[in-house]
């Protein structure tokens, strides 16, 4: 069943001198119910826009963003979205950042949000930590905050937007092993953007290649390898094979990216 | 469009708030003497200009204003390089600097009077002491907070410590010292009317004593938008100074 | 082994510190008492000292320092009830920032001591137009400091809220007012030392109580000793009061350390 479908879908951005600014043209996508999609692409070719339309954040200028069906109108509680910035409030604590979702989305009566958090929080392991403020915590475990405000509202589609890019690449390693411990447990859909290919190969039944060009799509690559997946699958010849099949895909970008600033 | 909505909502607020004004008095709200209207006082503005009563005060204040800052300028700019220079004098002098800092410059004026002279001595002064301050001070922080990158950068390209102070922490800190600088324009005009008002008849806070205490309120409120004006340029020409030095360092990054 | 050196290196900062404050007083003092500047227009620590003593024995200086208090707080808690209001709606709405801003920046960058006159007109001379003066120096500070920690919220809290789908008023209550809130503390902070500074040259101009009063009372009579000493109890209050903010921004950041 077809959970997330993305036609045509195109946004501008009106700037400064009164002029369109075009981030993404064209985008078709459709996504399975329970699907784990992941998206990679050079910087600015308009990925965050395309996760902010799905969530709700930005309308279409042209085409149509459809969930089970029926067009997106705003954002809603069965979407939500984790932030590279992680996007914690500094002066709550683990626990009542947890809490923010359901707290702003006045669904969930005050009674049962504590048995809520205590679950998500034991679900990403940061048992021990409920009082801590977010400063005092490492970059995953803010992150892990931030994964556990998200799934405590009970979304059906995650939306995560580069989560792990400001981890160190252990940390990172350790962060989309835990992810996919999680979501084999949870079964959301979810659509993940990175700018990691190893991240990309890893997590997804699906990868979307795009190019710079704005939002366009490069290349859809299903991935059959097995789940439920460990780290040892990346020696694995069929990952590899995918790595450097999208590496030499986003190379060509590079290179045209690189070789385009050096010539201004 | 968008760009001219804060434009518009501005003037309208301000249209807005001198037609009550305006009609306040025919209202019957306030007596007139009190709060004047804005027709009096853009007449009593312009007999103010046209008899040239204004002038030669205005004159007398900026040139009060002038020798002060620039006098705070002078000694603050290098003091405020020594202190943030050089830990042992900064160490030094840094708890009496604050100590002085704290105190209302303002409140001394009596003593300032005595010491320096009713007028332009003691004018001079209180501009002077307002100004330098924030200057001292935030050209020593500026220093200080220099990236401490840049330095060993320079170091390690084999530069010299004058290498260092020209290249890295004199540029490094031009942007605090600027503002500095704005504070202490504030600060010495507030200086400089205060100064006026209380002991001398003369200058453009001289003036506005003078009007006050004969109850003008049309002239008063007049003389008090020369010196916001005044004020208002001073600040605005220091922000515009502020904004252009960033942005060339901005720009000087690429 | 703990030598000297080791020691000074540890403490220098404090050290130095007080060597240069102290050196300074003794400096003051000798050339008072050696006459190398007229004692009675420099005066010195001591006369201070003594200055300070005598009006605290004739109970004058409480009765000033009650007065300037007074006027300190009813001018400071004014401007903060009116301000802070002022300044969250600049920040929070658009066209109340434009409508705002004229008069907002004209007062800030106007010497704001040139209004007294007009406030002695309405008020009369006394403790009114000085409070009125003080209100005013200091609620410019705290609308502008307001104003900028509404807006300057981080934007991608912002993002946060809307994707929750966060109703207006939680948007206010839950992001946008405590992410203001030290910035609008440090406005506190900042106008508290305004308004001092504003009591101050009212009653510099026009009392008959109050620390400005002493001030230029003993200035006229070139009694030095006890315009330092009033100076003295000024910074004092200054430091006080402003390290009581300190204090409290200090637990309200209690979440940063
Ligand atoms: N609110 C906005 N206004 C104007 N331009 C924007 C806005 N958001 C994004 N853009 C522009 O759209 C392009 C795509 O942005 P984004 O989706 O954030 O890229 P990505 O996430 O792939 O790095 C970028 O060039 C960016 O500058
Ligand atoms: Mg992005």
């Amino acid at each position: 069943m077809v959970h997330i479908d993305l036609r045509q879908v195109m946004v501008t951005f009106p700037q400064p001198d009164g002029g369109e600014f075009l981030a993404v043209n064209s985008f078709d996508l459709k996504v399975e119910k329970g699907e784990f999609v992941t998206i990679v692409g050079p910087s600015g070719c308009g990925k965050s826009t395309i996760l902010s339309v799905v969530d709700g954040l930005i309308r279409p200028s042209g085409g149509e963003a459809l969930i089970n069906g029926k067009p997106v109108t705003g954002p809603g509680s069965d979407r939500a979205l984790v932030f590279q910035e992680f996007a914690l409030l500094p002066w709550r604590t683990v626990e009542s950042n947890i809490m923010l979702g359901l707290e702003l989305q006045h669904k969930v009566p005050r009674g049962k949000i504590e048995a809520l958090v205590s679950h998500y929080i034991k679900m990403v392991g940061l048992q021990g930590f409920e009082r801590h403020h977010p400063h005092q915590l490492s970059g995953g475990m803010r992150q892990r905050v931030g994964i556990a405000r998200a799934l405590a509202v009970n979304p059906e589609i995650l939306l995560m937007d580069e989560p792990f890019a400001a981890l160190d690449a252990q940390t990172r390693e350790i962060m989309s092993a835990e992810l996919l411990r999680i979501w084999e447990q949870e079964k959301k859909t979810v659509l993940f953007v990175t700018h990691s290919i190893d991240e990309a190969v890893y997590l997804a039944d699906r990868i979307v290649v795009l190019s710079g060009c704005p939002g366009c799509v490069r290349e859809i690559i299903p991935v059959s390898l097995s789940r439920p997946r460990n780290l040892e699958i990346k020696d694995e010849a069929e990952f590899v094979r995918l790595r450097r099949h999208i590496w030499g895909l986003l190379e060509q970008e590079a290179q045209r990216q690189a070789g385009g600033r050096a010539g201004s | 469009m968008k760009k001219w909505e804060r434009a518009w909502i501005g003037g309208l607020a301000v249209l807005i708030f001198l037609i009550l004004w305006e009609a306040a008095m025919p209202l019957g709200l306030v007596k007139v003497a009190d709060i004047s209207r804005p027709s009096l006082v853009a007449k009593a503005f312009v007999e103010l200009a046209v008899s040239g009563e204004v002038f030669q005060p205005l004159v007398i204040s900026l040139k009060e204003f002038l020798v002060g800052f620039v006098l705070a300028l002078i000694v603050g700019i290098p003091v405020g390089i020594v202190l943030g220079r050089y830990r042992f004098f900064s160490m030094l002098f840094d708890p009496l600097l604050m100590a002085l800092y704290t105190m209302p410059y303002l409140a001394i004026m009596p003593l300032l009077v005595v010491w320096f002279g009713v007028g332009l001595g003691a004018t001079v002064a209180v501009v002077f002491l307002g100004a330098a301050f924030p200057i001292v001070i935030n050209t020593a922080v500026g220093m200080r907070e220099v990236d401490p990158v840049w330095v060993r950068a320079v170091r390690s390209f084999g530069g010299s410590e004058w290498d260092v102070f020209r290249k890295v922490l004199l540029p490094g800190s031009v942007p605090p010292m600027m503002t500095g600088i704005r504070l202490g324009v504030g600060r010495g005009l507030l200086g400089m009317v205060v100064s006026e008002m209380y002991a001398s008849t003369e200058g453009i806070g001289g003036l506005i004593g003078l009007y006050g205490n004969s109850f003008r309120t049309s002239e008063l409120i007049a003389l008090i938008a020369v010196v916001s004006v005044l004020g208002f340029v001073f600040v605005d020409l220091m922000r515009r100074l502020e904004g252009w030095v960033n942005k060339g360092r901005a720009e000087a990054q690429w | 082994m703990v030598t000297l050196a080791h020691l000074y290196r540890r403490f220098d900062a404090p050290f130095l510190g007080t060597l240069g404050l102290v050196a300074a007083l003794c400096l003051w003092e000798i050339a008072s008492r050696l006459k190398w500047a007229d004692p009675i227009l420099i005066s010195s620590p001591t006369m201070v000292a003594v200055a300070l003593k005598n009006w605290a024995v004739t109970g004058a200086l409480w009765r000033d320092l009650g007065t300037s208090l007074w006027e300190l707080i009813v001018a400071f808690g004014a401007s903060a009830v009116v301000g802070i209001p002022l300044g969250v709606a600049m920040g929070w709405n658009r066209p109340a920032e434009y409508a705002l801003d004229p008069f907002v920046w004209l007062l800030y960058s106007t010497p704001l001591v040139s209004f007294w006159p007009l406030f002695i007109i309405w008020l009369g001379i006394g403790v009114k137009a000085i409070i009125a003066l003080a209100f005013l120096f200091s609620i410019v500070q705290i609308v502008i400091n307001t104003m900028a920690g509404v807006r300057n919220i981080d934007p991608v809290l912002i993002r946060c809220a809307r994707s929750f789908d966060a109703r207006t008023i939680d948007l206010f209550f839950k992001f946008t007012l405590p992410g203001a809130l030290l910035m609008i503390v440090a406005g506190l902070r900042l106008a508290l030392g305004r308004a001092l500074i504003g009591v101050v040259v009212g009653e510099l101009f026009s009392a008959n109580a109050g620390l400005g009063f002493h001030i230029s009372y003993y200035g006229a009579k070139l009694r030095f000793g006890d315009v330092f000493a009033s100076l003295f109890v000024i910074v004092v209050i200054g430091v006080a009061t402003t390290q009581l903010i300190r204090l409290f921004e200090a637990r309200l950041v209690s979440w940063k350390s």
